[in-house]
């Protein structure tokens, strides 16, 4: 009786540790092996693409050129005491395509005035005081962006531009704050060298009209330049 | 003086953008076509259109325009708007 209680043990145990090994290996199996169906499709491409997304440049790596200066030189006409040569420096940076802002220093010299000639009395300006100079910062607008047609085959770009601005002109030993205004053309000869003509009135009050009052003063001003954009 | 030294500026900063222009940026036309105008500026004319898939180098930049070279060797200046509409080679 004994002994066929202990046979049934041992064909239990050993059932039971056949069935253990059985399904521990079926899920090792498991673990192993991919899935059949997908193995195909790793290499292949997508069948639909992503849409590729849009992006702005990297401003920073590109070359800007929105400063231009020159140098320019042409007559200016002092109230009451001639016209003489004028020349100078511009330096402009350019904010949009339409607006820009411009920094100028220019000197000229005075002549005698008209009753100096005339009535032979003693010059009351000595040649230091004659010297006539200005610093302004303006700002510009373009109108008429366009081309200009030189011949047949050639085409230049260029502007027509309006300038007001305020500043300072040193003239006879004083101070006087000057504001000025103007229209210019501006024309490229390529993508970075401008020619430009520029006339400017630069109003100032001034007391050396003789009569002992400030009176208010027009100085012309015709300029023929050139500028590059850097 | 004055005049000399704002020559000698003028000649170092043309020194200084010709270095710069070296190295340029290329990009993709991803939109129908991209219009090369002759000036910075909307009223400088169109005068050429360049093709989706094109590549094209950007040169340098004023104010909101920008100066490109096709493959063909034609320069010409292009809007911020539309460069914002092409790739990288990256398709980025």
């Amino acid at each position: 009786m004994e002994s066929r209680f202990g046979i049934f043990l041992l064909k239990s145990i050993s059932v039971l540790t056949l069935l253990g090994v059985l399904s521990g290996y079926s899920l090792l199996r498991a673990d192993d092996a991919p899935y059949v169906d997908e193995a195909p499709y790793e290499d292949s491409e997508p069948i639909i693409k992503p849409e590729l997304e849009r992006r702005t440049i990297n401003e920073a790596d590109i070359d800007s050129e929105d400063f231009e200066a020159g140098v320019f030189v042409g007559v200016m006409s002092i109230e009451d005491f001639g016209s003489n040569v004028v020349y100078g420096a511009r330096l402009a940076y350019h904010l949009t395509e339409d607006i820009f802002t411009e920094a100028a220093i220019g000197s000229t010299k005075a002549d005698k005035r008209h009753f100096e000639d005339s009535s032979g009395d003693t010059e009351n300006l000595s040649d230091s005081e004659r010297e006539l100079s200005y610093y302004n910062i303006s700002l510009g607008y373009n109108i008429l962006p366009g081309e200009a047609f030189i011949g047949k085959g050639r085409a230049y770009n260029s502007a027509l531009y309006v300038i007001a601005g305020i500043g300072n002109t040193d003239f006879a030993d004083d101070n006087h704050f000057t504001v000025n205004v103007g229209a210019g053309y501006r024309l490229l000869l390529n993508d970075w060298i401008a020619l430009r003509v520029d006339f400017r009135d630069h109003i100032f009050d001034s007391d050396l009209q003789g009569n002992g009052k400030d009176n208010t003063t027009h100085n012309l001003e015709a300029t023929g330049s050139i500028s590059f954009f850097f | 003086m004055y005049l000399f030294l704002v020559t000698l500026m003028l000649l170092q900063c043309l020194a200084t953008s010709t270095i710069a222009a070296e190295q340029h940026y290329k990009v993709m036309v991803d939109e129908a076509y991209l219009e090369l105008h002759t000036g910075p500026g909307r009223g400088y004319p169109v005068f050429h259109v360049v093709d989706r898939g094109m590549e094209i180098e950007v040169i340098k930049r004023r104010t909101d325009w920008f100066m490109v070279r096709t493959e063909k060797g034609k320069e010409g200046w292009v809007k911020h708007a539309d460069m914002e509409l092409t790739l990288t080679p990256a398709g980025e």
